[in-house]
C-alpha cells in the first residue's frame, strides 16, 4: 500500500469541501421552496367555505353545494360577508373564490373594509381577465393597506332580471408569498426565534413552540445527512476511503452549529432574566415576577395568618396555577389543597379556609358565616375579604 | 454566617468527598484530581443531605454544623498528606490540567488551541448558567410544588417534619403532619436543596438551587475523567465534556434548577460509567463508586428502583462466570413473573398495592400503570428527533447502537456487550413505560418523557465516545496511562 502524498490530502479536503458545499446549497434550496411555497403558521391560509359565509343582500339558503343564493335584493344587488378575524392587508394580498351561476351581465365586485373605512367600504370591479381566473391580486391596489376587518363579494344583477340561482362555495384568502430576497432574513430569524422560558421548558425544549415552519434541529440534520451521503459517494469506503474524519467533521460542524444557536437562546434568556430581576433578592423578586398580580394577596394573608404555622385549606382546583402559587408562598403554614368541602377533607374547628373566586366563592353564605359543601357545612369566621381574588375564613364549627 | 456559610455548606462536603475518595484510591492515572472532584461532589453533598436525616433528631442546624464538623474532620484526615500548599501546587497541580497544559508554548498546537477554545466555551456556558441560578426565583412547577416545598417548610420549621399522604392528614389532624400529592416522592432531592439554606437561617430560593449548578460543573468533570481513564485523550476527553453539556435540555435542568431528573442523570450516568470501567479493567474501586452511586437511585426518585433492573442485567452480560447462573435466575424469575401476570395477582402492602395482571401493574413506591398499547411512534420520533432536547445525539445513538451491535456480532468485549445492554436496555424499558401501559400519555404530552431519557444523556455520551475510541483501537483494558 503506498503512502498517502500531499496530493491526497488536498483530494480529500476537496471531496469534504464539495460534500460541504453541496450539503449547504441542498438544504438553501429546500428551505428556500419551503418559505417560498409553503404555509406560514403564524399567517396561513384563510378558507371560508360556505357555512362560514353571510348572505346580507338577497334570498337563500346554505346547501350541501355551498351558499345557494334564489333572488337578489334591492337594486338587484347580491352581498355575501366572509367572517373573518381582522387581518394585515400585506399579510395576504390574494384572493379566490368559487361561485357557480356567475354570466357576463352579472358585475362581480370585491367589497371590504378597514377599522377607518366601515361607515363606506370600499369596492372594486373585477375584470372578467380576474372573474375567468376566479382569483385577484391586491397589491397594486392602493386602498388595500392597513387591517382588513371586513372581507365579502357583491353580485350586482341587471334591473329586472331573473336570473339565478347562484352558488357561492368558498372564498379563500391566501397569504403573501416572500420575495425571493427576503428568504434569507426570514429563514434566519425563523431559526433564531425563541420563546424564552415557560413552563413546559423543564421537560423539552422547543424554543419556537412547534411554530415555525420546520423544526430548528432538521436543517441541520438534513444538512449533516446530505453531506455525509455526498462524502460516501465522493470517497466510496469499499474503495479504499477508510478515513472517518469527514464524516466526524461534518457532524461536530452540524452540533456546533446548534450548539451556538443554543447559546445565544440562553445568553437572550438571561438577558431577559437580568431585566426583571437585577438589583432584587429573595422575595422581592416575586414583586416583578409571573406573582406579582397576586403578590400583595401574599402579604395579607401573611400578615393576617400571623407567624405560627397553620393548619389552612385551600378551595380552589388542584391544578390551578395561582392556588398552588399561593400555597408555596404561604409556606410553612401547614397547607394543603382541596376542590371542595368533603368528608374526606379533614377540618376541624380553627382550621383556616382561604376560598378563591370564582369557584368556591359560591358556596359561602356571608350573612349565615356558613361555607357549604357537597357533603359538609361548617360554620366560619371571616377573617380578611380579598375582594374579587377570595375569602379568608376560620373554621368555628364542624358538623 | 450568611453566605459564606452557604460556600462552606456547598464546599466542604465536595472536598471531604474528593479527598476521601482520593485517600481511598490514589493512583497515578490520568484525569484523577477530575475524578476524585467529579465524583467527590456526588459524594458528599448527597451525603451530608442524608446526614441530615440521621441526625435531625438533634434539629436541623445543630444537625448541620455536626456534618460541616465531620467534613472538616474528614478533609483533615484526607488530605493531611498534601503539603499544602506547596507541596500540593507543584505535586498535583503539575502536568494534568488541561488548560494549563494547552498553555505551556512549547506544546501549543492546534491540539492545544483547541482544548484551550474548548475549556473557554464551557466556561462561558457554565457563566451564563451560574447566572441563571442567581438571578432566576425558583421557575419549573414540580420544584414549587414538591421538590423544594418540602425543602422550604423543613427550612423554616427547622425539623424534617413528615409528609403522609392526604387522607392520613385528614384522619390524624396532626400539626405536625403535612401533606401533599407527591408526598410518596423520595426525600433526598428536597434533602439537598435544604442543605445550602440551613446557614442563612432562611428560605432562599438561590441557596436552595446553588447544588444544581454544582452538580452540573461536577458531572462534566467526572465524565472527562473517567474518559481520560479509558485511554482517550486530553482533547477527546474535553469534547465528550462539551457534548453531554452543550445538552438543551441538561442545560435546562442546571438553569431552571429544582427537579431530581439532573441528580438522577448524574448518579445513574456516573454509576453506570463506573460500573463499565470495572467490567473492563476489573477496579474494584470503581465497582465500589457504582455501588454506592446505584445505592441513591432509589433514593432521588421512584424510578430509580427501576433502573436497578437495567444493572442487574448489565452484571448478569458482563461476567460469563456469573452469566450461565445469572440467566438462568433471570429466566426462572422471568417466567415465574410471566406466569403471576397470566392468572393475575392483587396484593395490599403496608407500603402499598402490589398488582400483576393483564390490565394493570402496580409496585410499592413504584405506582400503577394500567396495560394497554399505544403505538406513540411519531410522539417517540419527535422527542429522540425532532426537538431540541439533544441536538443530534438521538440520530447518534441508533448509529451508535446498530454500530455496536455489528461489532458485537463479530465477537465484541464484555465492556461493549455490558454497554449494549445497559444502552438498549434503557429504552426497551422507556419503550415498554411509553408503549405499553398508561405513561403513554406522558410522552403524547411531552411532560415526562423527556426527563426520563435525560436520566440516560450521560450515559449515552459515554456509550458513544468509548465505543468510537473502540474503533480507533485506543486503549486496552492492560493499559495503564501515567500522569
Amino acid at each position: 500500500m503506498r503512502s498517502p502524498t500531499p496530493s491526497d490530502a488536498w483530494q480529500r479536503i476537496a471531496r469534504l469541501g464539495v460534500s460541504l458545499l453541496g450539503a449547504t446549497l441542498g438544504v438553501a434550496l429546500w428551505l428556500g421552496l419551503l418559505y417560498w411555497l409553503g404555509d406560514d403558521p403564524e399567517r396561513p391560509r384563510i378558507q371560508l367555505e360556505a357555512e362560514s359565509l353571510q348572505l346580507t343582500a338577497g334570498e337563500g339558503s346554505q346547501t350541501d353545494q355551498g351558499l345557494a343564493i334564489s333572488r337578489p335584493g334591492a337594486n338587484g344587488l347580491i352581498l355575501v360577508q366572509g367572517g373573518i378575524q381582522p387581518l394585515r392587508a400585506r399579510d395576504y394580498q390574494v384572493l379566490r373564490w368559487r361561485i357557480q351561476g356567475l354570466e357576463e351581465a352579472h358585475e362581480l365586485r370585491l367589497v371590504w373594509a378597514s377599522p377607518a373605512s366601515v361607515r363606506r367600504p370600499f369596492d372594486r370591479v373585477l375584470t372578467p381577465a380576474e372573474r375567468r381566473a376566479g382569483m385577484i391580486r391586491l397589491d397594486a391596489d392602493p386602498r388595500w393597506e392597513g387591517m382588513i376587518i371586513a372581507l365579502g363579494l357583491a353580485i350586482v344583477t341587471p334591473p329586472g332580471s331573473s336570473d339565478g340561482p347562484w352558488v357561492i362555495q368558498s372564498l379563500s384568502i391566501l397569504p403573501t408569498r416572500p420575495r425571493p430576497s427576503e428568504l434569507m432574513h426570514l429563514i434566519w430569524s425563523d431559526w433564531l426565534s425563541d420563546q424564552g422560558w415557560v413552563g413546559r421548558s423543564i421537560n423539552f425544549t422547543d424554543s419556537a413552540a412547534g411554530q415555525g415552519r420546520v423544526r430548528p434541529l432538521w436543517p441541520i440534520a438534513v444538512w449533516c445527512g446530505l453531506a455525509i451521503l455526498l462524502s460516501l459517494l465522493l470517497a466510496i469506503p469499499w474503495r479504499g476511503n477508510h478515513s472517518w474524519w469527514p464524516y466526524l467533521l461534518i457532524l461536530w460542524l452540524g452540533w456546533l452549529a446548534l450548539d451556538i444557536r443554543w447559546q445565544i437562546l440562553l445568553s437572550g434568556r438571561l438577558d431577559h432574566i437580568r431585566s426583571l430581576y437585577a438589583g432584587l433578592a429573595g422575595e422581592e423578586r416575586h414583586r416583578v415576577s409571573l406573582d406579582q398580580p397576586f403578590w400583595p394577596i401574599v402579604q395579607s394573608l401573611r400578615a393576617k395568618l400571623g407567624p405560627q404555622p397553620q393548619r389552612l385549606l385551600i378551595l380552589a382546583d388542584p391544578a390551578d396555577y395561582v392556588a398552588n402559587r399561593l400555597r408555596y408562598h404561604l409556606l410553612p403554614h401547614n397547607v394543603r389543597l382541596v376542590p371542595e368541602l368533603a368528608d374526606t377533607t379533614g377540618l376541624r374547628v380553627g382550621d383556616a379556609l382561604l376560598l378563591l373566586s370564582p369557584v368556591a366563592r359560591g358556596s359561602y353564605d356571608p350573612a349565615r358565616a356558613e361555607l357549604r359543601g357537597s357533603q359538609r357545612r361548617v360554620r366560619v369566621e371571616q377573617q380578611l375579604d380579598l375582594g374579587g381574588f377570595g375569602v379568608l375564613l376560620q373554621v368555628t364549627e364542624v358538623d | 454566617m450568611g453566605w459564606i456559610g452557604v460556600g462552606l455548606a456547598l464546599l466542604l462536603p465536595w472536598l471531604a468527598g474528593a479527598l476521601a475518595l482520593r485517600r481511598l484510591w490514589l493512583d497515578g492515572k490520568a484525569g484523577a484530581w477530575a475524578l476524585y472532584i467529579g465524583y467527590g461532589y456526588w459524594l458528599g453533598l448527597p451525603g451530608a443531605a442524608l446526614g441530615l436525616m440521621a441526625l435531625s433528631g438533634f434539629g436541623l442546624r445543630p444537625a448541620f454544623w455536626l456534618i460541616l464538623l465531620s467534613c472538616l474532620a474528614i478533609t483533615g484526615w484526607a488530605g493531611r498528606d498534601l503539603g499544602w500548599p506547596k507541596g500540593f501546587v507543584a505535586g498535583e497541580l503539575g502536568a494534568g490540567r488541561p488548560v494549563l497544559h494547552a498553555l505551556r508554548l512549547r506544546r501549543i498546537g492546534w491540539q492545544g488551541g483547541l482544548i484551550l477554545a474548548l475549556s473557554l466555551w464551557l466556561g462561558w456556558r457554565l457563566a451564563i448558567l451560574a447566572l441563571h441560578v442567581w438571578y432566576q426565583p425558583l421557575f419549573p412547577w414540580d420544584a414549587w410544588t414538591t421538590w423544594a416545598l418540602r425543602a422550604r417548610v423543613w427550612s423554616e420549621l427547622g425539623q424534617l417534619v413528615p409528609f403522609v399522604a392526604p387522607e392520613r392528614w385528614a384522619t390524624e389532624q396532626s400539626d405536625r403532619l403535612y401533606t401533599l400529592e407527591a408526598w410518596r416522592y423520595p426525600p433526598l432531592v428536597s434533602l439537598i436543596a435544604l442543605w445550602p439554606t440551613l446557614p442563612l437561617q432562611r428560605w432562599d430560593e438561590t441557596a436552595a438551587n446553588l447544588p444544581w449548578l454544582g452538580a452540573g460543573l461536577s458531572l462534566g468533570l467526572g465524565l472527562y475523567a473517567q474518559l481520560r481513564r479509558w485511554g482517550a485523550d486530553r482533547l477527546t476527553s474535553l469534547f465528550g465534556v462539551w457534548l453531554l453539556m452543550s445538552l438543551p435540555l441538561l442545560e435546562t435542568h442546571i438553569a431552571l434548577a429544582g427537579y431530581a431528573d439532573l441528580w438522577l442523570a448524574g448518579a445513574l450516568g456516573l454509576s453506570l460509567i463506573a460500573f463499565l470501567h470495572w467490567v473492563r479493567s476489573g477496579e474494584r474501586q470503581q465497582l465500589a463508586l457504582c455501588l454506592i452511586l446505584a445505592a441513591a437511585w432509589p433514593l432521588i426518585k421512584l424510578e430509580g428502583t427501576v433502573w436497578l433492573s437495567l444493572l442487574v442485567l448489565g452484571l448478569i452480560v458482563a461476567r460469563p462466570r456469573w452469566g450461565r447462573l445469572g440467566l438462568a435466575l433471570a429466566g426462572a424469575m422471568a417466567l415465574g413473573l410471566l406466569a403471576l401476570w397470566f392468572i393475575g395477582i392483587r396484593l395490599a402492602t403496608p407500603w402499598g398495592m402490589l398488582e400483576l395482571s393483564t390490565q394493570a401493574i402496580a409496585f410499592p413506591f413504584i405506582g400503577h400503570f394500567a396495560l394497554g398499547y399505544h403505538p406513540n411512534w411519531w410522539a417517540l420520533g419527535l422527542m429522540l428527533f425532532g426537538l431540541e432536547n439533544w441536538h443530534l445525539l438521538g440520530y447518534l445513538l441508533i448509529a451508535g447502537i446498530m454500530l455496536a451491535g455489528h461489532r458485537l456480532i463479530r465477537g465484541g468485549e464484555p465492556w461493549l456487550r455490558a454497554a449494549f445492554v445497559l444502552v438498549s436496555g434503557s429504552l426497551g424499558l422507556l419503550w415498554v413505560l411509553f408503549f405499553l401501559t398508561d405513561a403513554a400519555a406522558w410522552l403524547e404530552q411531552g411532560t415526562a418523557s423527556g426527563r426520563l431519557l435525560l436520566q440516560f444523556a450521560v450515559l449515552y455520551v459515554f456509550f458513544l465516545l468509548v465505543l468510537w475510541l473502540d474503533i480507533q483501537g485506543v486503549g486496552s483494558p492492560a493499559a495503564k496511562s501515567s500522569r
